[in-house]
């Protein structure tokens, strides 16, 4: 097998999984506190992007770009959660995701009017150059992808592990109702979770726009990969999510090179398809699935 | 004397009224969605014909509804104004897909439809009432199999989108490829909006092509061609037509960064001597104001065809039908135009030549 | 009454609709929206009765667009044939991606359906026998059993006589022991399941009714537009389906019609001031709107509107009857219960430790014990709520301690539950006939069965009320109803005087007692130590997870470690 495929095939499939893995995380974060799916999760890193190229259009600035994108990232989410879903708390599941959804079609549309139907630009932080690794060749930006997805993973890690908030969330993941019971605040959670996810899932498509352009229409195909990763770990486990993120992304890259690039998304969607399947078959006892959490 | 005076204003009135005989045309445009720009250039050219020649004697209305670049829209827009009895006659400027969901439609409505769209589905097999304009996938991937032929090239790799454009390029060059004793070495595909190409570039590098073909316009375009220079491609490189434009040229940053690049263009495009047609390019010109781009020519050329039609017939939907079947080598910008019985694409490969890009123009690649 | 309005106002303005308008395009446009009318009345099944938000709709509308198109331009079927096959290989398609999915919690099904319908798309994009990206042209004119309908007019009333069938199917299922059971899924699934209710099954079974709905909306949509190919039926066009359904109205299936009209009455009036890009953020902000202010949606708005032209008076305030003991018969012999070393922890907590006894048939049996005894979780543990670590139930020496609730309850387990749990969208008699679940019968004998259990309790005369208009104590009644309505053979009661005063606690004990005599085993869980005392033969002490006494009610208040760990301080005041 020829390594430098191999290699010019797995780079980039890391950098896009990098996306898939923040959404995925924002989706295990959010669903944990909430108990909602949130379906408008993949149009924050398209928001992200759109915002950030206009900023740079307009204002010059990068700084101003990134800062400004990854800010609206984490109103918008708040805004979400204040405007459409505290108001519908005691609302069945079902009701509120389906909500979620709604918000999803209104930013996409939004984004479409306020931004047009073609794709934005951004230039490389730092040029538009590339490096070599093994025979292939990866755009510079990747190292900033890379780069910001670790940081923020890492300020995640910290903030899960070694702050108050952090604990709240990871006792509402393990049992919603102790949590509350114990004292945890989970709406005032809910909110924070939810800006923070705004704001990651933003910051991650303003990081990524060099490489991929910005368009109005992108959203869907980042909630639903980042979806498929955040099933991977059923939903609770966070570090399960990321790695499935990163998984989808090159299982997708590998799915095209390897395979054919028309049928890549049947791959990376039968799969999410075949791993359900398998689960419900293999699930003999559906005991544990009826008790609420 | 009163009566000499009415007598002599019925007939000014009538005269007047003879002279401002109304032509109505439909017209379904890609007002929106992605084929927005090129509609909008159709238009544009075919307005250049209107004040450049129209026609003598006929007020000419015109009804315009948007297809949305879908063909459901395409479909319901074409029934609203088919349905209309004071339209003579249809125009399409919409993608393939949209006009062969039209195309479906037309012998129930009886109405002839004059159409862009590059799909030779849409002219062959040919529909009584359908008549396309511009050469056929077919004619773009002849020209590209000549010039790689005459320069002595082998393999040759191509990346298409999956669509209905795409699927007729790789068909037909790999139906052109053997009788002229080429190789297609590599067939890539890509959906409309990826923005990752990473796995088909990686798979074209390694088979080695001596060209390489690139169908992708838009974003699509501008994605590819960035990933062609990262890779440090140095084949020659050809393009469709369509995605040279403008928002091309401000993405990769200047025209000048284009240099070099191939791409088969109608002759109307090439301006000047080496338009089939050099003097009703210039017409074309002049009434436009501007250069004009692929798009504007083609909006001419309908606009000819038109004009022969109406010459040639009483005016009525039946009539201009006839009329147009009969067009033989009816000049125009981008070439002759030729319906037969069997074949309704209008303008074959004579229309077409290989150009190179120069600062953001083509002048003839040889 | 208000059925026959909805049903006389439908066929006046499909009607007159064609008679209103004039030129071609607006027939189509009826046309289409009856098409998407066909879908969405599918749809309300599965979201609002079901509630599976399925993002992959449009992937069954392919499959009957597909089969259409290719079986009668390729095969050259008769079109009625070929939309019913798209429909049959829609339904197969659901039944086998939803049978495994649904056993899994959560919203994975509505992700399922969406990776299911991209894959569709995909394969529709790169197959050659779908005409690959070009689709499939030429498709003929609808045609009804081999008579081609040339007219549009005549195929607009054909596409809306199959809306008014499916919307019939509908309000069929809505009255029907399904439409019960769908509902009392959607109240609580908990108390669904103790009704014999397999949750699974109906979920399943509107799933694929509506897979099969929505690809007859597609057929009927391909037949107009005459051609076919990958992008007819996008992602949006899900969207279409839940925005109409939301817009429309969940509770009825009127609100898929209702909710088809208008999704397409705005797209028509956008297109008319040419604000098309408005489409999403319009329907998106629809979605939100009507979901945090008007649940109901428009067709919920109608309804309630027709309710308050023809409302007749509050109802009056409802007493207790005399209970009617004549009411129900005995029916069958009761059961016994054996549980041996039965155990369940969770976590590091021992919630059930070893505990082994035998509840004698007949027998009036209860369990007390200090909070956190483990009391709840053994009966969750008996009734299948939870799986055991080790140990056996057995009910009539019959193994049960592998099967779930609705098994259990199919055997003759009735319960009723501490937090009541009452389905409060069906009136009380609805919720007594869901205990009648598990038989198989018609509606008037299940009606009337459920009557009976009611007159058993006192609360025949409040039977047309929804269950919050009543006192908590005959909510209470109207529970312990619907588990006798399950002629169950071993009833078990948590904590059933919980919440009730004195006297009513008085009425409980003679109610047990009935009960009792009617042949039914009764465990039940209690606090109220008089209660006990006074009502049960047979008394087991839990204490920390742990059997702790087991035996008459005298002995057992004696023994010193039941008064050391519970009875304490009672022991002087009984005494």
């Amino acid at each position: 097998m020829d390594l430098s495929v191999f290699v010019q095939l797995l780079l980039p499939g890391l950098t896009t999984g990098c996306v898939y893995a923040l959404v995925a995380l924002g989706f295990v974060l959010c669903a944990n506190v909430s108990g909602v799916v949130n379906f408008a999760q993949g149009e924050y890193v398209m928001l992200g992007g759109v915002i950030g190229a206009s900023l740079l259009a307009h204002t010059g600035s990068l700084a101003l770009a990134v800062l400004g994108a990854t800010l609206a990232g984490a109103l918008l989410g708040a805004a979400q959660e204040r405007l459409t879903l505290a108001p519908v708390r005691a609302a069945p599941d079902f009701i509120q995701i389906t909500i979620t959804l709604g918000v999803a079609v209104v930013l996409r549309g939004i984004a479409l009017i306020a931004f047009g139907k073609d794709p934005l630009s951004m230039p490389g932080f730092s040029g538009d150059g590339v490096f070599e690794v093994a025979g292939a060749v990866v755009p510079l930006q990747s190292l900033w992808v890379w780069g910001a997805s670790a940081a923020m993973l890492a300020a995640m890690f910290v903030f899960l592990m070694h702050s108050d908030a952090g604990r709240a969330v990871r006792a509402c993941a393990i049992n919603l109702q102790a949590a509350r019971l114990m004292g945890v605040d989970a709406e005032r959670l809910t909110l924070f979770v939810f800006s923070i996810a705004g704001a990651t899932a933003a910051l991650a498509g303003v990081v990524v726009t060099p490489i991929v352009l910005a368009n109005w229409d992108a959203g869907i195909a980042y909630g639903l990969k980042g979806f498929v990763g955040a099933i991977l770990g059923n939903f609770r486990s966070p570090v399960v999510a990321l790695a499935g993120g990163l998984g989808i992304g090159v299982l997708e890259s590998f799915a095209a090179g390897y395979v054919s690039s028309g049928y890549k998304d049947a791959i990376v969607y039968g799969v999410l398809l075949a791993y359900l399947l398998v689960r419900g078959g293999v699930f003999v006892f559906g005991r544990a699935a009826l008790l609420s959490r | 004397m009163k009566k000499l005076v009415c007598a002599a204003a019925l007939v000014v009135w009538a005269g007047v009224a003879a002279a401002q005989q109304e032509f109505k045309i439909g017209i379904v445009a890609s007002l929106s969605g992605g084929f927005a720009a090129a509609a909008k250039d159709t238009i544009d050219g075919w307005r250049a014909w209107e004040k450049a020649h129209g026609l003598p004697g006929k007020k000419i209305t015109v009804e315009t509804l948007d297809d949305e670049t879908n063909p459901v829209s395409a479909s319901n827009a074409f029934r609203r104004i088919a349905s209309d009895q004071s339209v003579q006659l249809v125009y399409l400027f919409i993608p393939s897909n949209s006009v062969m969901a039209v195309k479906s439609l037309a012998s129930e409505f009886k109405v002839p439809i004059v159409a862009g769209g590059a799909a030779d589905a849409i002219g062959i097999p040919a529909d009584p009432w359908v008549f396309k304009v511009a050469p056929a996938v077919r004619d773009f991937m002849t020209v590209l199999a000549q010039y790689a032929q005459q320069k002595g090239y082998k393999r040759i790799a191509s990346l298409n989108s999956a669509d209905a454009f795409g699927q007729a390029e790789i068909t037909n060059l790999k139906a052109l490829a053997p009788k002229m004793g080429l190789q297609v070495a590599a067939a890539e595909t890509f959906n409309v909006e990826d923005t990752n190409f990473n796995a088909q570039l990686t798979r074209i590098r390694a088979a080695k092509p001596d060209l390489i073909y690139n169908g992708a316009s838009g974003r699509a375009a501008i994605l590819t061609w960035r990933a062609f220079q990262q890779m440090g491609f140095k084949q020659p490189l050809v393009v469709t037509q369509a995605a040279v434009s403008k928002a091309f040229f401000d993405a990769i940053g200047s025209t000048e960064a284009a240099d070099g690049l191939l791409t088969p263009m109608q002759t109307g495009v090439f301006g000047g001597s080496a338009a089939a047609d050099a003097k009703l390019y210039g017409e074309m010109e002049k009434a436009l104001g501007r250069t004009p781009v692929y798009f504007n020519t083609f909006g001419f050329d309908v606009g000819l065809i038109t004009e022969y039609a109406v010459k040639n017939s009483d005016g009525s939907r039946q009539g201009l039908r006839e009329a147009l079947d009969k067009i033989k080598d009816l000049p125009a910008v981008n070439g002759p135009v030729t319906y037969t019985k069997d074949d309704h694409t209008g303008q074959n490969y004579r229309s077409i030549r290989m150009g190179r890009l120069k600062s953001g123009k083509p002048v003839p690649a040889d | 009454m208000k059925r026959r309005a909805a049903l006389a106002a439908f066929v006046l303005l499909v009607l007159a609709y064609p008679l209103m308008v004039r030129g071609s395009y607006p027939l189509s446009v009826g046309i289409i929206t009856g098409a998407l009318a066909a879908g969405t009345v599918g749809f309300v099944l599965l979201l609002g009765y079901a509630h599976q938000l399925a993002l992959g709709q449009a992937g069954f509308c392919m499959v009957g667009g597909y089969a259409s198109a290719i079986l009668c331009v390729q095969h050259k079927w008769d079109p009625l044939a070929a939309l019913i096959a798209g429909a049959a290989a829609a339904m197969a398609l659901a039944w086998m991606i939803a049978a495994p999915i649904l056993k899994l919690r959560g919203f994975v099904l509505a992700m399922a359906s969406l990776a299911l319908h991209l894959i569709l798309v995909v394969v529709a994009f790169e197959t050659a026998f779908t005409g690959g990206a070009l689709g499939t042209y030429g498709v003929p004119k609808f045609a009804l059993f081999g008579l081609p309908l040339a007219s549009d007019l005549a195929y607009y009333y054909v596409v809306w006589a199959i809306v008014l069938a499916f919307v019939l199917i509908g309000l069929a299922i809505d009255g029907s022991r399904i439409g019960r059971a769908l509902k009392a899924i959607a109240a609580s699934e908990t108390a669904a399941l103790s009704a014999g209710i397999d949750i699974r099954r109906y979920k399943l079974l509107m799933f694929v009714l509506s897979a099969g709905m929505a690809s007859v909306c597609g057929s009927l949509a391909v037949h107009y537009l005459r051609a076919m190919d990958p992008n007819v039926f996008g992602f949006a066009f899900s969207l279409n389906f839940i925005t109409a359904v939301i817009v429309g109205g969940l509770e009825t299936v009127w609100g898929g019609v209702v909710g088809a009209v208008l999704v397409t009455g705005v797209r028509e009036m956008l297109r008319g001031l040419s604000l098309p890009l408005w489409e999403g953020v319009i329907m998106g902000a629809l979605t939100v709107v009507v979901l945090i202010a008007f649940r109901r949606g428009f067709a919920g708005f109608l309804g309630a509107l027709y309710e308050r032209w023809t409302s007749r008076d509050a109802p009056p305030r409802v007493s207790i009857a005399e209970p009617d003991n004549a009411a129900l018969a005995s029916h069958g012999k009761p059961a016994a219960l054996e549980l041996a070393g039965v155990s369940r922890s969770f976590g590091n907590l021992r919630a059930v430790n070893n505990a082994s006894f035998h509840v004698a048939a007949g027998s009036i049996t209860a369990l007390i014990g200090p909070n956190g005894a483990g009391k709840t979780t053994l009966f969750n543990l008996i009734c299948g709520y939870q799986p055991l670590d080790s140990g056996s139930v057995s009910y009539e020496n019959r193994r049960i301690d592998t099967l779930l609730p609705d098994d259990i309850a199919e055997l003759g387990i009735g319960r009723t539950f501490q937090n009541l749990q009452l389905f409060d969208n069906m009136s009380v008699l609805e919720n007594v006939m869901c205990g009648r679940h598990r038989f198989v019968e018609r509606e008037a004998a299940s009606r009337s069965r459920a009557r009976a259990a009611l007159a058993f309790v006192g609360l025949r005369d409040a039977e047309r009320l929804p269950p919050s208009a009543l006192a908590f104590g005959h909510q209470r009644l109207v529970e312990m109803a619907r588990a006798l309505a399950l002629e169950p053979r071993l009833l078990l009661l948590d904590e059933p005087a919980s919440g009730l005063n004195d006297a009513e606690t008085e009425r409980l004990a003679e109610l047990v007692l009935r009960i009792a005599a009617l042949g039914v085993t009764v465990l039940l869980v209690e606090h109220d130590m008089r209660l006990v005392m006074g009502l049960a033969d047979h008394v087991i002490v839990m204490h920390h997870g742990e059997k702790l006494a087991d035996g008459a009610p005298d002995d057992v208040r004696r023994e010193q470690a039941v008064i050391d760990a519970y009875l304490g301080i009672e022991e002087h005041a009984a005494a």
